[in-house]
């Protein structure tokens, strides 16, 4: 399992490297051989994750470790669906924040065997409920890179800085991981320097890039929200089973309630024809409150999901 | 004049935001109260989702969210209502057999067409008009639901501790009510899958005490099920994953 898992972390880092290259060198043929390769990852996820469903006996998503595996897949499945259109760009980022999530998922230090059901876990709602949750959490993702791409190809000085700071974050922590990875060593410090070094040479080799259509911006929020919303209402109804009340003001009710809410806000803006700019901030902060309902709840705030956690 | 100047105000999209990013910011510092009681507490944040400051948000998001549906009606009705002057014009000679290969054509694309007066008015999608009818009403109902039970509901924790009756609720503004009935609590046991790990069943057994009639119940958990005794109903809470509460309200 653990090889299978190794392989494919390794799999999305070759895709990144190969789009990235297609992209520098301009070669169409080589940003086609990354996206097959892209492909190829995904199938990989996948079989792990079916692996680990029939190992376990439920679905794998009960815990820290396998929710992120999760997570990647989802994010990798809507970039499969929408390969043939996708930019390169958008490939290369989602492969970026892929490879980082499971290679610092190797490092982070979770416990990867697999752990039996607490009788709330046992019930029908919760594939439903983490499903829905999870596609709406990768839509919202893929919006959210979209949404840095636009403001690092803007020529206004402000907006490629706060998408380098992003981007930053993103590459140090995938170069900081597989250094820790490979070597087992503890460079926190150096991490500091990789992301001030990315940092820099983002916003020195900045140059304003092909804008994308409003279309690749948006589409994901209309396919992430009625998710969202799906994964909120069944919560709600396993909660009744579970719990005794639809809504238990829980900290993480609560910052899906509010990630739900800037998604609302974020559509009636769009139907009121905001600007594009305006539109990848707003994702920008969509993507803060999904990393706190999804990271900061179940690691800093206890409550009833902090089963989550382990 | 004014009553329009209101009106105005109560539908526009900035109040909607407005009071969503109130409501999204009030409940985001009320998420730390765990952390952070004391300072919650002391600034008014604690609970404050039962609060009359909180209520009354809700309250005015409700009549938002009437006021702009109210607001769209117009729209909506204007869409299918055929227009005066067409967007697009067609010359024929033989007028009546180019109309019904035309409607023959729109009916094979499945789109939605309404013929007045030799204007033909087509939608694409004519139900997603209404779509945001059926958001905003949901929505409504949940908001509504949550108002009557803010206001007339009550939800605290009962300490049930093995072999002492007890009817005293704790609720969430710190007050305390006592139920018009005992419950009591007897064996109260856990198993786990390994010593100490992971929860695996939660058993126990006890009475419900109601005008001097004994009402006995037994629970075993293993699956995500609430127990049915009667007038109430039964179901266990793993908070903090601590499986000692068990939340209990009228069927």
């Amino acid at each position: 399992m653990k090889l299978l898992f190794s392989i494919m972390s390794f799999s999305y880092l070759f895709s990144a490297l190969l789009i990235f290259i297609g992209i520098t060198i301009k070669s169409q043929r080589l940003q086609f051989y990354a996206k097959f390769v892209f492909f190829v990852s995904f199938l990989e996820n996948l079989a792990y994750f079916f692996y680990r469903w029939q190992k376990a006996g439920h679905i794998p998503v009960t815990d820290a470790f396998t929710s992120f595996v999760f997570f990647v897949l989802c994010i990798a499945l809507f970039q499969v669906i929408f390969i043939k259109k996708s930019n390169g760009f958008i490939i290369l980022f989602s492969s970026i924040l892929i490879s980082f999530t499971l290679f610092g998922l190797s490092i982070a230090g979770f416990n990867e065997n697999i752990q039996p059901l607490i009788p709330a876990l046992k019930s029908n709602w919760l594939a439903i409920h983490v499903i829905t949750s999870f596609l709406a959490y990768a839509a919202f993702s893929i919006n959210f890179l979209v949404g840095l791409y636009i403001l690092y190809s803007s020529k206004l000085k402000s907006d490629y800085i706060i998408s380098s700071f992003f981007f930053g974050i993103l590459l140090s922590g995938l170069f900081t991981s597989i250094v820790k990875y490979l070597l087992n060593y503890n460079i926190l410090i150096t991490g500091v320097l990789i992301f001030l070094l990315v940092f820099g040479g983002l916003i020195y080799f900045h140059k304003p890039y092909k804008p994308v259509p409003k279309e690749v911006l948006v589409k994901p929020i209309y396919i992430g929200f009625p998710l969202l919303t799906t994964g909120i209402i069944t919560g709600s109804i396993w909660a009744k089973y579970a719990w005794g009340g639809y809504w238990s003001w829980d900290p993480k009710e609560i910052w899906s309630l509010i990630t739900w809410i800037v998604y609302l806000i974020y559509i009636h803006y769009n139907v009121k024809g905001k600007s594009m700019r305006f539109l990848s901030y707003l994702a920008l902060i969509g993507f803060v409150s999904i990393m706190i309902t999804y990271l900061g709840v179940n690691f800093i705030m206890p409550g009833l999901h902090s089963y989550a956690s382990k | 004049m004014r009553l329009n100047k209101v009106y105005n105000i109560l539908k526009s999209l900035n109040l909607t935001i407005f009071l969503l990013i109130l409501i999204a910011f009030m409940i985001a510092i009320s998420s730390f109260q765990s952390l952070y009681p004391t300072f919650l507490k002391s600034i008014g944040f604690y609970n404050i989702y039962y609060s009359f400051c909180f209520q009354l948000t809700i309250i005015l998001f409700v009549i938002n969210l009437i006021a702009c549906t109210i607001s769209l009606i117009p729209k909506t009705k204007g869409l299918f209502e055929v227009p005066i002057k067409s967007q697009k014009n067609f010359k024929f000679k033989n007028i009546e057999d180019k109309k019904e290969h035309f409607k023959s054509l729109l009916k094979a694309k499945k789109l939605f067409f309404y013929e007045k007066n030799n204007v033909i008015l087509v939608h694409k999608y004519p139900v997603r008009k209404f779509a945001v009818y059926f958001i905003h009403l949901s929505i409504l109902i949940i908001a509504v639901g949550a108002l009557i039970t803010s206001l007339f509901g009550f939800r605290g924790v009962l300490i049930l501790k093995n072999n002492k009756p007890t009817n005293l609720v704790y609720l969430a503004n710190s007050s305390m009510i006592h139920l018009p009935f005992y419950i009591e609590s007897k064996n109260f046991s856990i198993k786990y899958y390994k010593k100490g790990s992971v929860p695996k069943e939660y058993k126990t057994t006890g009475f419900i005490v109601n005008n001097n009639k004994k009402i006995q119940f037994q629970i075993r958990v293993i699956r995500c099920t609430p127990l049915s005794s009667q007038k109430f109903l039964i179901f266990y809470s793993p908070f903090m994953l601590l499986p000692v509460y068990l939340s209990y309200k009228h069927s």
